[in-house]
């Protein structure tokens, strides 16, 4: 008897140092590493990239400072996580070396989440502090629990015996997708499709399952992409879903799909089931956004102006803007040293997108929108959707742009390569519209 | 009596037809060039539908002559120089010029008495710099700058690359004031792109020679002339300053060339440049005259040469800066 304990106490403990052996992946996710990440050295010739492999923001901040004597940047800091939900971002804060005047500079740095090969973050619950969301394996595989230092360092096929899907019941539907932002299905810039999601289902034994109809549904996550003001649900904004051909699961379980971005930036849910509620749901994710905008800090150089309650974060721009609008700041000081300093209105939003500001606005068939008739949506700002426009307040108060300044303002506009629409100068709402890189987008 | 009625159902219906005929042609989206060379923008924009008269800073018919020449004492070195000349018919005076180059080794670049200029990144391009200049008008009137017929020297920089041929952008005065009462035509106008075009190409162009060809530090025969042969494949001939058949004979040069740099066999590599270069003069006698003029494509044209002037003076000024290098190296 003492020897039955003693064996079942060995295997107990094997039990803990393994636990795959025993029990379905599924049962048990696994943490998954987090990776810091910053955006490629500025000025580089395109394409840029993001650069990972960092153990810590500050790591990834700091990667060319050791390794390139010639880059001419000095780290300040690196700020804490900026974005709570879904994705974690921040940016690293540089001062030039050597320069004749005061200039700073940003890079995003990027957090993400890696999960042992052919496995999917499980969950996006990770952003307030550093808790690594869990991965799983697809249905049907399982991690591989035969590395010799007993890392998991892939999905393998499932050890489970095989099993006949007919008669088996208990299916289980998955929704899968490249890969995205903090463990979306996909990301997706506005306005865009992705076509390469599927959903899978297979049946208790984990073997595909044919022959089943999906159905399939599109909501957003309240107050996502840096709205706050869409009372639960974006009912003319949610994407749209259709399938790429039958809805009806193929031999190997799958049902491929394409989901189409609306104009505005959001987390965008889609939730598959099969249409007999035979298998239960699948929830997940697609990032709706322009990847690698990063957000304005004032500076001596300039004031920011224009944030509001429902669009609180409005200076999101690309680096190139951002390192255009401080040129464009700098020279202008030095140029009017004795007139206020360029008061920034609004660039993008945190993930760019439609930016939509007018309370009332008349559409091309010369319909009239008002919000407090329509609500949110209807009213874009023209452009701000990508990060490289931004609006230069010009309104005659005080501490605006003169008068007496436009035409140098405008020269110096030009001189830089940028382009601009002048609206309404010298009356309330007056500004330029700068497109910083010369294009409008 | 009847024909009375009828005389006046008549009119009453010739009215409601010019009256409709007008709303009908009010809100036609165009985009009209005026007498003045002013643009006269008929659109619908958030605020409804909008008819708005825009003074561009296009008025100008100008040249610019450029010179290049290396630094005194300073081999790596090469002085960019410009004069500026704003035509006799032109209707603006000339207030602004910017251009793009690969390489600017000051801060600040050479400006005339009254003139603004400043390096800064090339944001837009993603690599290299962006020069530009305008003219101070905060101070005096607002036209001001080279007035049409005139003629201003004074601009430039330093740089450690060779030229190439590039696009300078150059503007007029226009008063600072005018604007438009909404964000232009909607995104979805019909004359949204075309309102874009105008207004995102607010200036003219002219070719001339501008940093273009990184040199390495030490020198490298063999980087340089793969810098001129992509400019020569990718740049001339797309801007058309070439003909295909010339291109393929200064390709094929150019390739033996690197080959004969690659080898360390500086007396054929000496004797390739000798090559391309005699077919350059063969095309333009004066072809290593230093300056370089912006106004000499239309002169090519007519003459029917096989390879524009300014693109054949800059080639040749950079095959003349290789083999110059390569001889010092080899002497020293």
């Amino acid at each position: 008897m003492h020897q039955v304990r003693a064996i079942s106490a060995v295997l107990f403990s094997f039990s803990l140092l393994f636990p795959l052996h025993i029990v379905s992946a599924d049962a048990i996710p696994y943490p998954a590493t987090l990776d810091y990440g910053v955006y490629d050295k500025y000025p580089d010739p395109l394409p840029r990239s993001t650069l990972f492999g960092f153990s810590s923001a500050l790591d990834a901040c700091n990667w060319q400072v050791p390794n390139d004597p010639t880059w001419p940047w000095t780290l300040l800091y690196a700020s804490e996580i900026t974005y709570v939900s879904p994705y974690a971002e921040g940016h690293c804060m540089y001062e030039r070396k050597n320069a004749p005047w005061t200039y700073y500079h940003q890079l995003p740095w990027i957090r993400r989440s890696l999960c042992p090969l052919g496995g999917i973050p499980e969950s996006v619950a990770l952003l307030t502090a550093n808790i690594p969301p869990m991965c799983a394996c697809p249905a049907g595989r399982e991690f591989n629990p035969s590395q010799p230092d007993g890392s998991w360092d892939s999905c393998v096929a499932s050890s489970l015996p095989p099993a006949a899907c007919s008669g088996q019941g208990g299916y289980t539907i998955r929704l899968q997708g490249p890969g995205g932002t903090n463990g979306a299905l996909a990301n997706v810039e506005p306005g865009s499709p992705v076509t390469t999601l599927r959903a899978n289902v297979t049946c208790a034994a984990g073997q595909p399952a044919s022959g089943k109809q999906i159905a399939l549904a599109v909501d957003v996550i309240t107050h996502s992409g840096g709205h706050q003001h869409d009372q639960g649900r974006r009912p003319q904004h949610s994407g749209t879903v259709s399938f790429n051909g039958s809805d009806t699961t193929d031999a190997n379980g799958d049902v491929s799909f394409t989901f189409t971005a609306p104009a505005p930036a959001g987390d965008h849910t889609i939730t598959a089931q099969c249409s007999d509620g035979s298998c239960g749901t699948d929830t997940g994710s697609v990032w709706v956004g322009v990847q690698g905008l990063v957000s304005l800090y004032e500076t001596h150089l300039y004031r920011l102006v224009g944030s509001v309650g429902v669009h609180p974060s409005n200076h999101y721009l690309t680096m190139a803007g951002t390192g255009a609008v401080v040129q464009l700041a700098e020279l202008y000081r030095a140029e009017f040293p004795s007139d206020p300093v360029l008061r920034l209105n609004d660039a993008s939003l945190e993930r760019g997108g439609l930016f939509d500001i007018y309370y009332d606005y008349v559409d091309s068939n010369g319909v009239r929108h008002e919000r407090n008739a329509d609500g949110w949506w209807t009213s874009p700002h023209s452009e701000h959707r990508r990060g490289t426009v931004i609006d230069v307040r010009a309104n005659g108060t005080v501490t605006a742009i003169p008068q007496r300044n436009f035409a140098e303002f405008q020269d110096l506009l030009l001189s830089l390569g940028m382009a601009w629409i002048p609206e309404h100068l010298n009356q309330s709402g007056g500004h330029y519209h700068v497109r910083l890189l010369g294009v409008a987008q | 009596m009847k024909n009375i009625r009828s005389i006046v159902q008549w009119l009453v219906l010739s009215v409601c037809f010019a009256a409709s005929f007008a709303v009908a042609a009010e809100q036609e989206s165009s985009i009209v060039v005026d007498s003045n060379g002013d643009y006269v923008f008929t659109y619908q924009g958030y605020r409804g539908w909008q008819k708005v008269k825009w003074i561009p800073a296009t008025k100008i018919n100008p040249r610019v002559k450029g010179l290049v020449q290396p630094v005194e004492g300073k081999p790596d070195n090469l002085s960019y120089r410009y004069t500026l000349r704003n035509g006799k018919d032109s209707r603006q005076f000339l207030v602004g010029m910017r251009l793009s180059a690969s390489n600017v080794r000051s801060t600040e670049p050479m400006k005339p008495t009254g003139w603004v200029g400043h390096v800064t990144l090339d944001h837009a391009a993603g690599s290299g710099f962006n020069v530009g200049w305008f003219f101070r008008r905060y101070d005096g009137p607002w036209e001001a700058g080279i007035k049409p017929g005139n003629v201003q020297s004074g601009f430039g920089f330093d740089s450690s690359d060779l030229p190439g041929v590039g696009k300078i952008a150059l503007w007029g005065a226009r008063p600072g004031g005018q604007s438009f009462p909404d964000q232009g035509p909607n995104m979805d106008s019909p004359v949204y792109e075309e309102f874009n075009l105008i207004i995102s190409n607010d200036f003219v162009t002219r070719l001339a020679a501008v940093p273009r060809i990184s040199v390495p530090t030490p020198f490298n025969a063999v980087v340089v002339l793969g810098g001129i042969q992509k400019h020569v494949k990718d740049d001339m001939a797309s801007m058309q300053l070439i003909d295909p058949a010339l291109l393929a004979l200064i390709d094929r040069g150019l390739t033996q060339a690197i080959a004969a740099a690659q080898g360390g066999n500086t007396s054929s590599l000496r004797h390739e440049i000798m090559n391309l270069r005699q077919l350059l003069k063969q095309e333009h006698a004066d072809v290593d005259k230093e300056e370089t003029d912006s106004g000499d494509v239309e002169d090519d044209n007519k003459a029917k040469r096989r390879i524009t002037k300014l693109a054949a003076r800059v080639l040749d000024f950079d095959l003349k800066y290789v083999e110059k290098r390569v001889r010092s190296k080899t002497e020293s």
